[in-house]
């Protein structure tokens, strides 16, 4: 029992990493119908960031003034802030221009970036190809709840995804910005021909959905203390996994997608013998049975071809 | 008798909507028929409900007796159904030649191993498909015939149309779907559509056509019969006469006069 | 008088293209690339030159065709002393056969599959299994292996065909990287070490590890494969001529113009998908085969996503649906980056960077696919 309870915990632990991954495609195929293959990769990017401000925070001495629940959240932002806008950046010049044109080439452009990125990483990054260790910002208390081993940092991940899951919730239905981001969701012309800046409002979702990737990398370093330039394909591919099973375009649907995913993996690992090695391959058959049968998703509105 | 194409009870549900509606149609070979009804009324979709683009919610289409509901879009076009597109579906990056070919897909039969080892089988069918293409641009324009290498996106809009129809043509059908061809033609340009609609009929003995039109003027020269949708229903059905003075039909089109709110 | 011309352009282009190859003194690469590239925009804008020399290599086919191919064979004595330079060249032809068999589905029927590296990979074991377990010799196990690929591709094809195009590259992808975490973890397979120690191909009792012996010049080993290679890049290419000019490639193209229209046009789409998928894989088999018995060794890290991606880029750079095209973006993209070896650590950078370049200006690719012109007879 115990066991199973240790493994819904991992379950729910992935399920926010990929939650926050997949809310990020599900924006992105919402407002421009694209799948944004390089996400991933900014996500990791997201990491890679705040290891250079943790680098530079280091080396400016501020570790030492500052305590740890100050520059922990202050570097998160911050973080979150930058990759949100290299994100808007790498929108601009890779997808804006392929905006009228066939959707596969999109997708190609975005496959290639997701290179550029990750080769770009590696090269500026000394001994970029081999992992990078990332400092240790949660805390690594952990305590015993009737034989369930509860890691603090664990529940920290848990508490941060659920405040920037309402945080975000509450931007879109709340907010003007959020209103155009859920207008040009539903049609992007009609949209811009109310007055909806069309380019302000893909800039903010870009810049929300890679800001919320950030974290989800930031995160990823954080509870395995290193991350790898190429982790953004592996996390990519499953956040989008995540996105399409919950249903593309959905925000709802990245949240019971993550959840789906995070369990599949956890269980598949823990339950099937010899398993582990194979987990991914078992995320991967997932989103190919709902990429062939129901591409939809499970949340996801049936859309009819106009002939 | 029995008829080329017949529906009954044909309908389809988009979500809530029903955009064709509990439509019956009979039509036999030779036969040209009008179909016209005001924007939205469902006459794209019954056309593509009867290609096999659309699977219905309910209802039967027959084809020369056979049911058609359960097969697939290509093997209805194999057994004689042809059509042409409201927004002009030609293969733009071929040539004129090219797209005519492809239409002829149906009447042959060369696989991927005459391709690599039969040589001269495909050649030989390659040629005689030329040949019947050129005939048949040739048909409806001479001009066409000659640039038969043109790209199809360099063409303007009337002779896109006239390359559509020969594409149609090119598999033989028994019956043929045309979605408002005169779209965006002038009235030069409608003239000759016309007169292409006659060279369809006297060229194909037996041809049975569906013509959705706005062009009122084309519809009177050429339908035989019009059938007039509304809603996704059928509202009215007869010659052209007959249908224009319907009270159904005007108001379809034109709106019911306001009861008057003074008094 | 205009046969002179034609050899003397050809001998030249020959000629420069192996004193490229011998140079490697980077300012002289760099030279000759310069050369290259103002040689091509020159030739582009210049249409009289380039029609009234295109016209007279088709006019002399008899003569310039044989030529040609003579040339190409007499390269590895050209190169004997560097036998590095024979082996880029065996992978430039790998690639080109990889390139052809993906233009089946990118350049025909604008299917991006991402999943080349899966049929090249399942290729390579497959023939590498068979020769190191059970003695079974290269010339059978390369037309296993290819059926073998080609079988995985209608496995894959089958239930992906209802999918949108969309969706069936992202499907591809994730097939990619199966077959790949797969490789990695099969103990049959040899884990992530691979497998090592695979036989070199047996020819009359002669060993393609030994060097050739021709009309008394010693030739390194590699020029037994660059032969075998040359061979069946003509196959490929025969192949791929053939499928295009005929009603499969016509059929193809009408996919990738409009699907829906293609339907109704009497064209069973799924069957020519699938076609193509089985015919890219059955490609990818061959060349992983011919790889595996090249090398000697494979790991599963010679079959990762980026090597998809490689190919991807070579057609979309060559031209999509050229069959030409396709090499030669294989032979540019296999070449230069090897003499411009300094800079190995950005070759995967400078890719990205060309596909999305390609994209924005030129997405049909350097040479566009051609008009088919149906000659009287």
């Amino acid at each position: 029992m115990t066991e199973i309870i240790q493994q819904i915990i991992n379950a729910l632990l992935m399920g926010c990493t990929y939650t926050l991954i997949a809310i990020g495609f599900n924006l992105f195929f919402g407002a421009l119908n694209v799948v944004h293959f390089s996400h991933g990769d900014v996500c990791i990017l997201g990491a890679f960031v705040t290891l250079i401000l943790y680098s530079l925070a280091k080396f400016l001495g501020l570790l030492v003034i500052l305590p740890k629940f100050i520059y922990v959240p202050l570097m998160i932002i911050m973080a979150m802030i930058i990759t949100g806008f290299l994100g808007v950046f790498f929108e601009r010049i890779v997808i804006k221009p392929f905006r009228y044109a066939p959707l596969l080439m999109v997708l190609v452009a975005t496959v290639a970036l997701g290179i550029v990125v990750r080769e770009t990483v590696r090269l500026s990054f000394p001994h970029g190809s081999n992992p990078q260790i990332f400092p240790r910002i949660l805390p690594q208390h952990s305590f015993h709840i009737g034989g369930v081993l509860l890691r603090l940092d664990n529940l920290i991940i848990f508490g941060i995804t659920l405040f920037l899951i309402a945080m975000m919730f509450l931007f879109i239905k709340r907010t003007k910005m959020g209103a155009a981001i859920r207008a040009i969701s539903q049609d992007g012309e009609a949209a811009m021909m109310m007055g909806i800046n069309m380019d302000r409002t893909v800039a903010a979702t870009f810049l929300l959905g890679s800001a919320l990737g950030a974290v989800a990398g930031i995160l990823i370093g954080a509870y395995n203390n290193i991350i790898r330039f190429d982790m953004g394909l592996m996390g990519g591919v499953k956040g989008f996994s995540a996105a399409v099973v919950g249903g593309l375009g959905n925000v709802y649907g990245a949240i019971i997608g993550g959840l789906i995913l995070g369990f599949v993996e956890t269980f598949a690992a823990a339950f099937i013998p010899g398993g582990t090695p194979y987990t991914d391959v078992f995320a991967f058959l997932v989103v190919i049975f709902f990429l062939i049968f129901r591409p939809s998703g499970i949340l996801g509105e049936k859309v009819y071809e106009k002939v | 008798m029995s008829y080329l194409i017949t529906t009954e009870g044909l309908t389809i549900h988009f979500g809530g909507l029903a955009a064709v509606n509990e439509v019956d149609f009979q039509m036999n070979g030779g036969e040209i028929v009008g179909l016209i009804g005001p924007n939205g009324s469902g006459k794209t979709t019954f056309f593509n409900l009867l290609t096999g683009i659309y699977k219905p919610t309910r209802g039967e289409i027959q084809y020369q007796g056979e049911r058609l509901i359960r097969l697939p879009a290509f093997k209805i076009a194999k057994k004689g159904i042809a059509r042409t597109f409201q927004n002009n579906r030609l293969f733009l990056n071929l040539s004129v030649l090219d797209n005519v070919l492809i239409g002829m897909h149906p009447q042959q039969d060369s696989n991927w191993f005459d391709a690599i080892f039969r040589r001269r089988y495909v050649e030989r069918e390659l040629q005689k498909g030329v040949e019947k293409g050129l005939e048949l641009l040739n048909h409806f324009s001479g001009e066409l015939a000659e640039n038969c290498y043109k790209r199809a996106a360099d063409l303007p809009q009337a002779d896109r149309r006239k390359v559509e129809i020969c594409r149609a043509l090119a598999s033989k059908p028994k019956l043929l779907l045309l979605d408002e061809p005169s779209a965006g033609m002038s009235p030069k340009e409608t003239e000759e559509l016309m007169e292409d609609i006659r060279k369809v009929r006297g060229r194909e003995k037996g041809i049975g056509m569906i013509v959705i039109e706005h062009d009122m003027i084309v519809i009177r020269e050429v339908a035989e019969r019009v059938v007039v949708l509304n809603y996704g229903r059928k509202i009215a059905e007869g010659t052209f006469e007959e249908v224009s003075q319907k009270e159904e039909v005007l108001e379809a089109y034109l709106g019911r006069e306001e009861k008057d709110v003074t008094a | 008088m205009r046969v002179v011309l034609l050899i003397a352009v050809e001998i030249a282009f020959f000629m420069l293209f192996v004193a490229f190859m011998l140079a490697n003194q980077m300012g002289m690469i760099v030279a000759f690339l310069l050369f290259f590239i103002l040689l091509g925009i020159f030739l582009k804008k210049w249409e009289k030159v380039n029609r009234g020399l295109l016209g007279l290599f088709k006019e002399r086919r008899v003569l310039s065709t044989p030529l040609f191919i003579f040339l190409l064979l007499t390269l590895p004595f050209f190169f004997k002393t560097s036998p590095y330079l024979i082996h880029i060249c065996v992978m430039a032809g790998l690639y080109a056969i990889l390139a052809l068999g993906l233009n089946f589905q990118l350049g025909s029927t604008n299917v991006v599959n991402f999943a080349t590296a899966a049929s090249y990979g399942i290729g390579a074991y497959t023939s590498a299994l068979l020769a190191v377990h059970f003695h079974i010799s290269f010339w059978f196990g390369i037309l296993i292996s290819g059926f073998t690929a080609s079988l995985f591709g209608l496995l894959l094809g089958i239930p992906c065909m209802k999918t949108k195009d969309y969706y069936l590259s992202l499907v591809t992808i994730a097939f990619g990287l199966i077959v790949y975490i797969l490789l990695i973890n099969f103990s049959w397979t040899g884990g992530p070490n691979g497998i090592p120690n695979i036989p070199p191909p047996l020819f009359a009792s002669h060993s393609f590890r030994d060097n050739l012996n021709l009309f008394g010049v010693h030739l390194p080993f590699q020029s037994n494969y660059f032969y075998l290679v040359f061979i069946l890049v003509g196959g490929a290419l025969f192949v791929a001529h053939r499928l295009h000019h005929s009603r499969v490639g016509l059929t193809w193209n009408a996919i990738r113009e409009d699907e829906i229209a293609a339907r109704c046009q009497g064209i069973d789409v799924t069957r020519y998908k699938i076609l193509a998928f089985c015919i890219d894989a059955f490609f990818g088999g061959v060349a992983g085969t011919v790889y595996a018995h090249y090398i000697g060794f494979i790991s599963p890290e010679n079959f990762a996503f980026i090597v998809s991606v490689v190919v991807v880029t070579m057609v979309i750079l060559g031209g999509m649906d050229n069959v030409f095209g396709v090499i030669i973006g294989a032979i540019l993209l296999t070449i230069i980056p090897e003499k411009f070896r300094a800079f190995e650590d950005f070759r995967l950078l400078i890719y990205g960077a060309i596909v999305v370049a390609m994209l924005m200006v030129r997405p049909q690719g350097l040479f566009p696919q051609k008009l088919r012109v149906y000659t009287k007879s």
